[in-house]
């Protein structure tokens, strides 16, 4: 009895103490609003004439390209510099956070731009949190002025990474071909540019047909297949030195070339007496090893980021599928078993997805898996989806998409697309002429690093 | 003989001809190896420095002595001056403060009083320990059962001048019970609130088994009284995860003020936890 009235009490003095105690609130749900993020033009100290232009046209071009690059995430929401009581914020002081938290702005990047004594361009920037008034970024940068469109580039990457932890990937180039001419008889030709469809320029003249470009994933390489002298070969460009070689002399037809993730060896298919296998060559060694041997078509190779396994797409079980093979080529097991047909698998650069082109409802589309076959998601719905090719941090897709033909026989237009993991933010990426079969580049190399 | 002469030397060259051609020429044939395609040079330019600015220090002073007073004045200006002048309703609250300092000094005048009513509450402690005596011989169950009849049953006006004694005893279990729903139901609207104004960069890597709990220190009116602070984070030199912090930082003063919690912080408590959890990302 007396057990029970302690225990009466002590349940009275618990529940009093308890409505006393300082809460701990569980917060499990977020939205996926856009960050709102105020980026005014960057200002320039004196507005001198320059190599390519005002000083002060450098500072408001610089402001836009971030502004473009950040709002094609999806996950920034540029604010409008109409809204801006302070247009041009000096990097150099602190900005007054009372004019931007009105505006609904959580970041904020102020910037200033200035020649310096060597005719070079002296880029600042700082990003600021407008909540907590702190800085949570600054960096300088010295360059030729010619270059102040890659320094655009280069700090959106840095704004990118300090907010969502991700590296960012605008400091980056496209490879892609570039189609003109009539529909029956293209001319292709191998184009770079930047990410965002900047700086185009053509690799090849047209005079010879180019296929499938991959960059390498960790040098400013190109291989890809030529039909230079009619004779279909994998080549190996080096964006930085320009220099063109061919990767080797086969027997047979070689296409579908893909770096290794430490980019000393390619791997890809070559077809002989009606048989398509897949090889991988040492680039140090030029030595050849060959990885499957089996009578269905086998091709489309992508290593995993740490090059101990192989996704590729074959039709030894009846339809054309995904398979994941060890590096050696042992192990091989099917991972995909959905309705349709699978192609093109790309392993992302952080190992968690794999993309592919899915054929099936009469349709190519662009989808994403888990190594082991789960998870499967499609991004797109289009008519014709193909060729994914991820954007070096893992977050992003690019693609080319072909036109449907109208009943006037009117189509086949192709033209290069992104979207991201969710499939909610579908982009175009603007080229000069049709283009297909994009490959991403890895970050641009910056020096003097500190 | 000249012309044999002639014949002869035409027909060492043209065999020395042959030979050469036949060893310098025809391996290079035989390779048949197409020269690489001219490649169209790209103009590539590499940046020349980068370095690091450190944050702006003279014009600190100012600016934050102003950002510490604006949180307070800054949103009332910004909600007042639209309808201030049309709707003339948010003035009463200022009268309704104003003849509050009145009734005060009005009973200051009588201390006996003010005795008389301290007597009273120091007595109260002492009727506490008298239901106990009466509990003696009962049990627990008895006691539920006649607080229910007490409960139900009005009690009688004799009782009355007792229960100003035993009324203390009573609300304290149900004062708990009812601060307890309370607290949950504030805790449910904060987590509401708080998922509102949470945006978080989706996809970012390992987000699943991110956490991380932050403190904010409550003003009576609900506003912020001090910059919000991590209380248990996770490896901040991890990128992905120092984002996550931060846009859990930024939520909780995004959703400022709170001005749910006034009652919360009349009850002697000035600070709120907030557990940031990235199981729910995990998804992709």
């Amino acid at each position: 009895m007396i057990k029970n009235l302690v225990g009466a009490f002590l349940f009275i003095v618990m529940l009093a103490s308890h409505a006393q105690a300082q809460i701990t609130v569980d917060v499990t749900d977020a939205t996926s609003n856009p960050i709102p993020i105020a980026i005014p033009e960057f200002y320039a100290a004196q507005d001198q004439e320059t190599s390519t232009g005002r000083l002060s046209d450098i500072g408001l071009s610089i402001s836009h390209v971030i502004t473009s690059n950040l709002e094609t995430t999806g996950l920034f929401r540029p604010l409008s510099p109409n809204a801006f009581i302070e247009k041009q914020p000096a990097a150099s002081g602190r900005p007054k956070f009372a004019s931007w938290r009105p505006l609904g702005a959580q970041g904020l990047v102020t910037g200033t731009v200035r020649l310096l004594p060597n005719g070079n361009l002296r880029v600042e920037f700082r990003l600021w949190d407008v909540l907590s008034g702190r800085q949570m970024e600054g960096v300088g940068y010295n360059t030729p002025v010619s270059n102040w469109r890659r320094i655009a580039h280069v700090i959106s990457d840095r704004i990118y990474e300090r907010i969502t932890g991700d590296k960012g990937y605008f400091d980056t180039r496209i490879v892609y071909i570039a189609e003109s001419g009539d529909k029956l008889n293209r001319v292709k030709r191998l184009a770079i540019m930047d990410q965002d469809g900047a700086n185009q320029q053509f690799l090849t003249d047209g005079s010879y047909l180019v296929l499938t470009p991959r960059f390498s994933p960790n040098r400013q390489e190109i291989t890809f297949l030529s039909y230079y002298r009619d004779k279909p070969r994998v080549y190996l460009f080096n964006v930085l030195s320009n220099k063109m070689e061919v990767l080797g002399d086969f027997p047979g037809m070689t296409f579908a070339p893909r770096f290794s993730p430490d980019g000393n060896k390619v791997i890809m298919t070559l077809a002989e007496d009606g048989n398509s296998d897949i090889y991988v060559m040492d680039l140090r060694t030029r030595r050849v090893k060959r990885l499957t041997s089996h009578p269905g078509i086998d091709t489309s190779a992508s290593y995993s980021p740490d090059g101990q396994s192989i996704v590729f797409n074959s039709d030894r079980g009846g339809s054309q599928q995904l398979y994941v093979m060890n590096a050696d080529g042992t192990g091989v097991r099917r991972i995909s078993f959905g309705r349709g047909r699978y192609a093109t698998p790309v392993w992302s650069p952080r190992g968690d997805l794999l993309a592919f082109t899915k054929i099936g409802d009469s349709k190519f589309r662009i989808g994403v898996m888990r190594p082991d076959g789960s998870g499967e998601r499609l991004l797109t719905n289009a008519y014709q989806d193909e060729g994914p090719t991820w954007s070096p941090n893992g977050r992003v897709l690019m693609f080319f998409r072909t036109k449907e033909y109208d009943r006037r026989g009117r189509g086949g237009d192709t033209s290069l697309w992104s979207v991201d993991l969710t499939g909610r933010n579908e982009r175009q990426v603007p080229t000069p002429f049709d283009a297909s079969d994009p490959a991403w580049s890895p970050p641009l190399p910056i020096s003097n690093q500190r | 003989m000249k012309v044999q002469k002639v014949g002869w030397i035409l027909s060492v060259a043209l065999h020395v001809g042959v030979v050469t051609v036949a060893m310098v020429g025809l391996p290079s044939f035989r390779k048949d190896r197409p020269a690489p395609p001219p490649p169209i040079a790209v103009d590539f330019v590499r940046i020349a420095e980068q370095t690091q600015i450190v944050a702006p220090e003279p014009e600190v002073e100012t600016e934050t002595v102003q950002e510490e007073v604006q949180p307070k004045y800054a949103r009332e200006e910004y909600t007042a001056p639209a309808p201030a002048e049309s709707v003339p309703l948010p003035t009463p609250k200022p009268e309704v403060k104003a003849p509050k300092p009145e009734p005060k000094p009005e009973p200051k005048p009588d201390p006996k009083v003010v005795e008389r009513q301290r007597l009273v509450a120091a007595v109260t402690p002492q009727a506490k320990p008298k239901p106990p005596s009466r509990f003696q011989t009962k049990s627990i169950a008895d006691l539920i059962d006649r607080s229910k009849k007490e409960e139900t049953k009005p009690t009688p006006k004799t009782e009355a001048a007792k229960t100003p004694k035993a009324e203390p005893a009573k609300v304290d279990p149900f004062a708990g019970l009812r601060g307890r729903i309370a607290t949950a139901r504030l805790v449910d609207a904060l987590s509401q609130k708080l998922a509102r104004c949470w945006t978080f960069p989706s996809g970012a890597k390992g987000v699943a088994e991110m956490q991380v709990t932050v403190r904010i220190w409550l003003r009576p009116d609900g506003d912020l009284s001090r910059p919000p602070q991590f209380v248990k984070t996770g490896d901040m030199s991890d990128g992905f995860y120092r984002s996550f912090a931060e846009s859990a930082q930024r939520a909780v003063q995004l959703c400022a003020p709170y001005t749910e919690t006034i009652e919360y912080v009349k009850s002697g408590r000035n600070y709120i936890d907030f557990k940031f959890d990235g199981r729910e990302f995990g998804g992709g």
